[in-house]
């Protein structure tokens, strides 16, 4: 189960990371200024990286079976209530 | 000041001259990033906020989970910040000596870019609609042309009232120009 969350996260990670690059590519191609695109382009990217390494960072401390574990927990089983 | 020699934009005459650029009114951009930044305050302060009123969730086993959520929100808000962004300033207004030409942004992957000759403005109008327009001074513009396509607008930019102005003294000067000084109409 941890390595179907794993790639989803993964198609997940790299479309985002298109999508920020999509923006910078807008930004610097259709600015009418090339001083503010550049500004608006480190803006953007430094703090879009920021976030994209702590929300990697932060997914790998995440121990995904224990959380499933509690999660199987919280599930209504049919089944366990079936004998009255 | 903001210094219109080093405007580019697609399709700009080595000759031609920016006479000046038009976005949106700051309120108009705001309004259209309210939420992303309604919901960023919110995130922000439930970060300073939740562990000083519930110490126990950051000692929770489910803390990093809380943490990649939270952060998760953060990425999002700040893509969808400069999507939105993108989509409203970078919808422009160029005023040159020649024509106008309006980049229209609407949205990542659609842009339309027309252009408007003065010889063809037949009659401009500004609209200044609702209180807070009225209060902070913006609103449409609306060019009448003979063209194909019948009216520019120029959407919720700054003072229309001296736009109208500037593009109807331009129009009547292009008018009265001599046809030759018509570099750009081939």
């Amino acid at each position: 189960m941890t390595e179907i969350i794993r790639l989803f996260y993964l198609i997940l990670f790299i479309g985002v990371s298109a999508v920020g690059l999509y923006v910078c590519y807008h930004i610097l191609r259709y600015s009418l200024s090339r001083k503010s695109a550049i500004a608006a382009v480190i803006l953007f990217a430094s703090v879009f990286l920021l976030f994209l390494l702590a929300n990697a960072l932060s997914f790998f401390q995440v121990d995904w079976d224990g959380l499933l574990r509690t999660a199987e927990g919280f599930t209504y089983v049919p089944s366990q209530y079936s004998s009255f | 000041m903001r210094d219109l020699s080093t405007v580019r934009f697609p399709g700009k005459h080595e000759e031609e001259t920016v006479i000046a650029v038009y976005h949106r009114h700051w309120f108009d951009i705001l309004t259209h990033l309210f939420l992303s930044v309604f919901f960023s305050v919110i995130l922000i302060g439930g970060f300073a906020v939740l562990p000083g009123l519930f110490p126990g969730i950051m000692s929770s086993p489910n803390a990093p989970f809380f943490l990649f959520l939270e952060n998760s929100f953060l990425l999002f808000l700040w893509l969808t910040l400069f999507l939105i962004w993108i989509d409203v300033y970078f919808d422009v207004w160029i005023v040159t000596d020649e024509r106008i030409v309006n980049i229209e942004q609407k949205d990542l992957f659609n842009r339309r870019v027309s252009e408007l000759r003065y010889h063809t403005v037949q009659d401009v109008t500004s609209e200044v609609q609702g209180v807070v327009p009225s209060i902070l001074g913006f609103g449409d513009v609306l060019v009448q042309t003979a063209g194909e396509s019948p009216r520019f607008i120029f959407h919720n930019i700054p003072d229309p009232v001296a736009v109208k102005d500037q593009i109807m003294k331009l129009a009547e000067r292009r008018r009265h120009a001599p046809q030759t000084n018509e570099r750009s109409a081939t």
